[in-house]
């Protein structure tokens, strides 16, 4: 159960919130009755996640911490260019997106999954924090998505929000490039 | 846009250059039936404890690699005297610090605590464990603590959402 909480807070946590705007960016063409692709997208993204995890986390790969950092940042702006550019239609291809930047994300959460499993049972603490992590997920992006229902119901309208949230997220998500470009490569 | 959305976003921008900021450690805590004590491990990232070392030094006007190794056993003793408390029963058990060992990416502090008479089943508990370790220096420290009696363990997290205190019985 400690490792099951561990990875809801991980996704929940205030303070490390790339995972949240990036599900916010990656949602931004879903509603409710698009529940299938909504799953899909977030399980692909939890799959990527995991598995990068773990291949960081057993020291099978390796990449500096700046330049997954960059990535992260990278993959936020990208999924709410693309959603931009294919004007918000819900695609195949999202499953694909989730999936590999997911594997991004992963890597940024190695070293720390790492650290606090070494001494419990690597797979026995991996299971349920990745449990965790896709709870964590489905229950912020039913979040936005009831926010997104709410603001429909309430006569506002899809394309106004969607543009609104788009920009915030590449606002944010340019910041976070310009922020976090590692300095040797300027 | 409104007005208050504004400086939320823009708070938020501003901080987007630190990434997940995880402040951790884990220890082991075992009851050691042999050797009749509760032996301890810390585990923190060097650059975590460096850096809470140096804060707590900052009064004093010194660094922590100024120190020479007596000092930093010294400190780490009281460090931890300070910041770890187990009970057993309600009765406190007195901490004391042992040695600390480096590894490429930790650093692992040891500590002891005798149980002096208590029963195999005495020491099932109720234990109280607090760790406030490092939580003076990072307000989002999160101390996991793995408890171990005999075959069984338990895992939990001592943070600022749980006053840096569990109890458990196994």
């Amino acid at each position: 159960m400690f490792y099951l909480e561990l990875g809801i807070r991980h996704i929940l946590d205030v303070q490390g919130a790339d995972h949240m705007i990036f599900l916010l960016a990656l949602t931004l063409p879903l509603e409710f009755k698009l529940w299938k692709p909504t799953l899909q997208w977030i399980t692909a993204f939890t799959v990527g996640h995991s598995v990068s995890l773990a291949l960081a986390a057993l020291g099978w790969v390796k990449f500096p911490g700046e330049y997954v950092e960059l990535g992260i940042a990278l993959t936020i702006f990208g999924t709410a260019l693309w959603h931009v550019f294919s004007g918000f239609k819900v695609q195949r291809a999202g499953l694909w997106v989730a999936g590999i930047f997911g594997l991004v994300h992963g890597l940024g959460f190695g070293s720390y999954y790492s650290f606090i499993a070494q001494n419990d049972e690597f797979l026995w603490a991996w299971i349920p924090f990745n449990v965790g992590i896709e709870l964590g997920q489905i229950l912020v992006v039913l979040i936005l998505l009831f926010v997104y229902w709410g603001f429909l119901k309430f006569g506002g309208r899809q394309k106004a929000y969607r543009w609104v949230l788009a920009g915030v997220v590449l606002a944010l998500s340019f910041q976070m490039i310009m922020d976090r470009f590692p300095n040797e490569l300027i | 846009m409104t007005s208050s959305t504004v400086p939320a976003v823009t708070e938020a921008a501003s901080d987007t250059k630190v990434r997940h900021e995880f402040y951790v450690s884990v220890t082991d805590i075992n009851v050691d039936r042999e050797k009749e004590l509760i032996t301890g491990v810390v585990k923190a990232f060097p650059d975590d404890w460096e850096r809470a070392m140096n804060a707590l030094l900052r009064e004093k006007v010194r660094r922590y690699i100024q120190l020479d190794s007596s000092e930093i056993e010294a400190m780490h003793a009281q460090y931890l005297a300070e910041h770890v408390n187990l009970k057993l029963a309600n009765t406190p058990l007195p901490i004391r610090y042992e040695m600390t060992t480096r590894g490429p990416d930790e650093v692992y502090l040891l500590f002891t605590a005798p149980y002096h008479e208590a029963s195999w089943e005495e020491l099932a508990g109720p234990w109280s464990v607090e760790l406030t370790l490092l939580s003076d220096v990072y307000s989002t420290q999160e101390n996991i603590v793995i408890l171990h009696y005999g075959d069984e363990k338990f895992t939990n997290s001592c943070r600022e959402g749980n006053a840096y205190r569990f109890s458990h019985s196994f």
